[in-house]
């Protein structure tokens, strides 16, 4: 696997080549923004150290498999959620349950959750990593207004209520016409 | 499973956005992958979901392509793939897990299968099998989503 990881971080990335085939005019190595003619927005995407120029090392990070992967296997949030905060095994999940769920955890009233609270509920482990990956200053809590973001976030229609989608015909666009629909989502990559 | 099921089911390609475009979060890392842009525009977003068609050879299936906000993809969390199958009073029927871990074609034709014959679709993929993600990565992932 090693031998593998090497072999491909000395080939040049696709995605590179891919770039200064296509925009590279003077072939110099890199790309400008005055070479390429698509968004700025487009730019500074693909400008990932932020030097102002194209090159091969904005593509260094492609190397990460395993994170690739595990970034793959998140699970849905409305998965979760509903596993987690559901209250009394209705439709769906109501703003109000949700909220009341998480303040009953909050056994030290200071408006926020630590790992000790979210394992005191019983939750599961799988919810604690996704609640405390919320942090962002690594200081071991989520606030109640996180949380309450996380579910404002996923309430796409805000009418504060959480369908999973198995149950929430009204909310899917596209609908039966006298057959079953077959769905397959997918694109060219 | 078009050609057999065709008749009795309605299938729709639903083309959204591209899971690994040379900008993207995870763009190619391996030799010989493909290489595209993310489209900008729903013109842009069109040609590529008819360029996919043409050259992956799925002409055959009506075609519908999600508008520049991924208004269908975020709908029914469908980035970057996965399969639904609707039933006839417009609930979900049957889903597998978000692509490519979850992508479950075999499961697809089994639902496919029972719908047809008017039985209880199978029970779907359970999401939680795949949760074997770090605390710090899952963050990465909300992050990305665009979460605060």
């Amino acid at each position: 696997m090693i031998a593998l990881l090497l072999l491909l971080q000395q080939e040049a990335s696709p995605g590179w080549t891919f770039l200064v085939d296509k925009y590279d005019e003077n072939r110099d190595g890199c790309v400008t923004p005055s070479e390429y003619p698509r968004s700025a927005e487009s730019f500074d995407r693909l400008d990932r150290d932020g030097d102002g120029l194209l090159r091969p090392q904005d593509f260094a990070e492609e190397m990460a498999a395993l994170w690739r992967d595990q970034y793959m296997q998140a699970p849905a949030l409305q998965d979760l959620l509903m596993q987690n905060f559901q209250e009394d095994g209705g439709p769906g999940l109501e703003r109000g349950e949700f909220l009341r769920q998480a303040a009953a955890a909050d056994a030290g009233r200071d408006g926020s959750l630590n790992a000790a609270e979210w394992a005191a509920r019983g939750l599961g482990e799988a919810w604690q990593q996704f609640a405390l990956s919320l942090d962002p200053d690594g200081g071991g809590t989520v606030t109640l207004g996180e949380l309450a973001a996380v579910f404002d976030r996923l309430d796409v229609n805000g009418d504060g209520l959480l369908l999973p989608p198995d149950l929430q015909p009204v909310m899917l666009p596209l609908q039966p016409e006298g057959k079953p629909l077959a769905l397959v989502f997918g694109s060219f990559t | 499973m078009h050609e057999t099921y065709g008749g009795q089911v309605d299938f729709r390609l639903v083309y959204i956005r591209e899971a690994h475009p040379v900008e993207g979060e995870m763009p190619p890392w391996a030799p010989g992958m493909l290489c595209v842009e993310d489209p900008v525009t729903f013109e842009e977003r069109v040609a590529m979901a008819q360029r996919c068609t043409a050259e992956l050879g799925l002409d055959a299936l009506p075609l519908i392509v999600d508008g520049m906000d991924d208004a269908l993809a975020r709908a029914y969390e469908a980035w970057p793939d996965r399969l639904y199958l609707i039933g006839l009073d417009g609930a979900v029927a049957w889903r597998c897990g978000r692509g490519p871990f979850g992508f479950d074609p075999d499961g697809f034709e089994a639902a496919i299968q029972a719908a047809i014959a008017g039985q209880a679709t199978p029970e779907r993929t359970p999401m939680a099998r795949a949760v074997r993600h770090s605390a710090a990565e899952f963050g990465k992932w909300w992050r990305s989503l665009g979460a605060n």
